[in-house]
């Protein structure tokens, strides 16, 4: 359940990350409306989105696919915040560096689930 | 006897109108700025850019914020039937009114304070790239008469000129068309496009209000043939339309060798000595000149006329035998300088080849000196380069003697495509001609050094402010065989016929495969000298690139178009880059004081104005795809809370 509710965490920031891409996209006067590298972090929010949307919902996927997900919101988070850091977009860096903490504490929290679970094996 | 009363009234109301006109402030005029106008696209006739307002100061400037707005819907991205527009119009405001023309050359006026539109007047202009690729304007011009009679119509006047060469005047206070001007309220300047009519006089520049003149330059495609009209300045009346006099700066005995040479850029006046000042540009073709080897001494150059004749007073030719474009594109800045215990009447120009000429105004002579260097030969048969060019060293020149070298990021991400493409190409340094094969590494290219913005001064400090650019372009001549070879070159962007001559020309920024500059930053700058000592105040790199939305490190700096203004507070206002942002810096440090984001580049000058006791700051972000394909139509004020 608490891993579960890590992951909606991080969902939530994907899904706060990409209603600010959109915003960003769309705001006329924002500095970065319709520009290429706008539309490349609304895509890049969305595959955050429906990556996290798998690992909050899908508990009982294969731990290959759990990792492969992790690792793959890990490179997008990063890659986003990079991007939004060129893009002066400061809102989706903050974000992205929320999303940073959840991830990590998503993977201290996992081994610790596991530790725990060998210990009570 | 009463004869004799009728007479001696007769002689007394002739005496009383004598003094009157005697004592009169001028015929009829542009109203000059330091009232909280902006009175002509250079804020004034001197082409200071200077606005005596104190409202703004560099403790408050922080604080502005945006207090209305106008989207005047002219703009087009050149996907449907009209090409894509290049706003660069100043606004005016006088007459207790803003005034702008839009790249669809209707006119705007619209109420100072609020932003509500009075009335737009459309002239029904032709919209297609009759001369230029884009849709171009930059701005109106503005005369009442000296004495406006109420109640009758168009004592009061604004002028818009279209592409195609029409000249409109309209009621400033209706809209409606003046139609003692001209035919019906519009003047076709192409009525004496007679010599080498092989395109129409485009009218995108604001006529110059003198008097009761209106003087006229106009542009054209001086890339495109041999052949062109050549460079005619027109004087018109201002209620009339007729022509009072004209000046071409090329001899008729070589209007079959050559043309242009015209004044596209804005002019400035001396009001006290009645001096108009010309920044001539190249004669036609751009790039090569082997048809054009006789005298054309004023073809390139700074020409002061005197303004009620049109007659020469002096000229001083900035490039000799210009191949490379270096038109002279901004009015000259009239300023008084204390020099050496000595108040002299100086005339500033910034130029394309990033020297700031600074002359005696009266007499042409420099103050700052001038000297003649040895440049690089031309190797193309039939062209001959001048041996020497004009030199200033001091100002120091706002962009290198050499180009910067090749930038090592944009050299290891193309895979060293920037290192091999420089070692191919012919560079000797600065005035190096075009060249056949690879072609000719040419740095400030046509670009710039500084572009039709130039500079701005405070006449207080003698601070001259210019903002600047540091583009490197290939440009290879390409024999009229291979030219001709190429499929329909003549409509491929950046190929250009030069026809009439042995070579096309091919020009090209010169960018790696991933679109990025391959020469060292910064890309921009803007810099303060005084003009008492010709001493470099501060300079600091300028804008912020931005590509696909990614801004660029600030020390990279943004290539400009459009200029700086200066206000009696010192500050500077200035949009001009390619991150579309507006800013306003400290005069005394260059140090920005407050920045807003706009819907595109600023790519014109700003105005600044007092109405109702309250500062605007105003900019036209309308873009210019030569800086980013971001285009706009909005007119944004500024002011404080």
């Amino acid at each position: 359940m608490r891993a579960r509710n890590r992951s909606w965490l991080m969902a939530i920031v994907a899904a706060a990350g990409l209603i600010a891409s959109l915003f960003a996209y769309f705001q006329r006067g924002g500095g970065i409306s319709h520009t290429g590298g706008a539309a490349l972090v609304i895509v890049s929010t969305a595959i955050m989105l429906v990556a996290t949307l798998v690992l909050a919902l899908a508990q009982g996927a294969p731990g290959w696919l759990r990792g492969l997900l992790l690792a793959g919101c890990l490179i997008d988070d990063l890659g986003t915040g990079l991007a939004a850091y060129f893009l002066h977009a400061w809102l989706l860096v903050a974000l992205m560096v929320v999303g940073l903490a959840g991830w990590l504490i998503a993977m201290l929290a996992g081994r610790g689930g596991a530790a725990a679970r060998e210990a009570h094996s | 006897m009463r004869r004799r009363a009728l007479i001696g009234v007769a002689i007394f109301a002739a005496a009383i109108s004598a003094l009157a006109y005697a004592f009169a402030p001028s015929p009829g005029a542009a109203p000059a700025a330091g009232g909280g106008v902006w009175s002509t696209f250079n804020g004034d006739l001197m082409a200071q850019k200077y606005a005596a307002d104190i409202q703004i100061t560099p403790g408050n400037a922080a604080h502005l914020k945006k207090v209305w707005e106008v989207h005047t819907g002219d703009v087009s991205h050149g996907s449907g039937g009209v090409p894509a527009t290049d706003w660069s119009a100043t606004p005016l405001f006088v007459n207790d009114t803003v005034y702008v023309s839009t790249p669809f050359y209707r006119i705007f006026a619209i109420q100072p304070d609020t932003g509500h539109v009075k009335w737009v007047f459309n002239p029904h202009a032709t919209l297609k790239a009759l001369t230029q690729p884009e849709m171009k304007t930059r701005g109106v011009a503005y005369w009442q008469a000296a004495n406006p009679v109420p109640g009758q119509p168009c004592q009061k006047r604004v002028y818009v000129g279209t592409m195609e060469g029409k000249l409109y005047a309209v009621d400033a206070d209706t809209g409606r068309p003046c139609v003692d001007f001209g035919r019906g309220g519009m003047v076709d300047v192409n009525q004496w496009n007679t010599v080498n009519p092989v395109w129409p006089l485009s009218l995108l520049q604001p006529p110059t209000v003198y008097g009761d003149m209106l003087i006229v330059g106009w542009a054209g495609k001086d890339w495109a043939s041999k052949t062109a009209p050549p460079g005619w300045v027109f004087a018109l009346d201002a209620r009339t339309g007729k022509l009072k006099w004209t000046f071409n700066p090329l001899p008729p005995n070589s209007w079959q060798a050559t043309g242009t040479s015209n004044v596209w850029a804005s002019m400035s006046v001396d009001p006290e000595h009645g001096l108009l000042y010309l920044p001539v540009s190249s004669p036609s073709p751009n790039f090569y000149g082997g048809n054009r080897r006789q005298p054309l001494p004023y073809a390139t150059s700074i020409t002061a006329l005197n303004a009620e004749t049109g007659q020469v007073v002096w000229a001083r030719q900035l490039v000799h035998h210009d191949l490379w474009d270096y038109d002279i594109n901004s009015a000259p800045t009239l300023v008084d300088i204390q020099k050496d215990g000595r108040t002299i009447p100086a005339l500033v120009q910034s130029t394309k080849m990033g020297f700031i000429f600074v002359l005696n105004r009266l007499t042409g002579e420099p103050i700052y000196p001038i000297v003649e260097r040895p440049v690089p030969a031309s190797n193309v048969p039939g062209e001959q380069a001048s041996p020497t060019q004009p030199y200033a060293d001091l100002p120091a020149p706002v962009i290198p003697d050499r180009w910067p070298g090749v930038s090592t990021l944009a050299d290891v991400l193309s895979f060293g495509q920037c290192s091999r493409r420089a070692k191919q190409l012919r560079y000797l340094g600065k005035f190096t001609p075009p060249s056949l094969g690879a072609g000719s590494l040419e740095y400030p290219a046509t670009a710039g050094g500084v572009e039709w913005g130039g500079g701005a001064v405070d006449p207080a400090t003698q601070t001259y402010v210019v903002n600047t650019s540091s583009v490197a372009m290939i440009y290879q001549l390409l024999d009229r065989q291979k030219y001709q070879a190429l499929n329909h070159a003549e409509d491929r962007a950046n190929y250009y016929a030069q026809s009439g001559t042995p070579y096309g020309v091919h020009l090209t920024n010169f960018l790696n495969w991933l679109g990025m500059p391959c020469w060292k930053p910064p890309y921009g700058a803007i810099m303060a000298y005084d003009l008492k000592t010709g001493r470099t105040l501060w300079r600091e790199p300028f804008g912020v690139v931005q590509k696909w939305g990614f801004y660029m490190p600030p020390s990279w700096g943004s290539v400009t178009i459009g200029g700086p203004v200066i206000t009696k507070t010192g500050v500077i206002f200035i949009g001009a880059s390619m991150d579309s942002k507006v800013r306003a810096l400290d005069e005394r440090t260059g140090r920005l004081l407050w920045w807003a984001q706009v819907d595109a580049p600023a790519v014109a000058l700003p105005a600044v104005y007092t109405y109702r006791g309250r500062q605007y700051v105003l900019f036209t972000a309308g873009g210019n795809s030569i800086l980013t394909p971001r285009l706009g139509d909005q007119l944004a004020a500024f002011a404080l809370p």
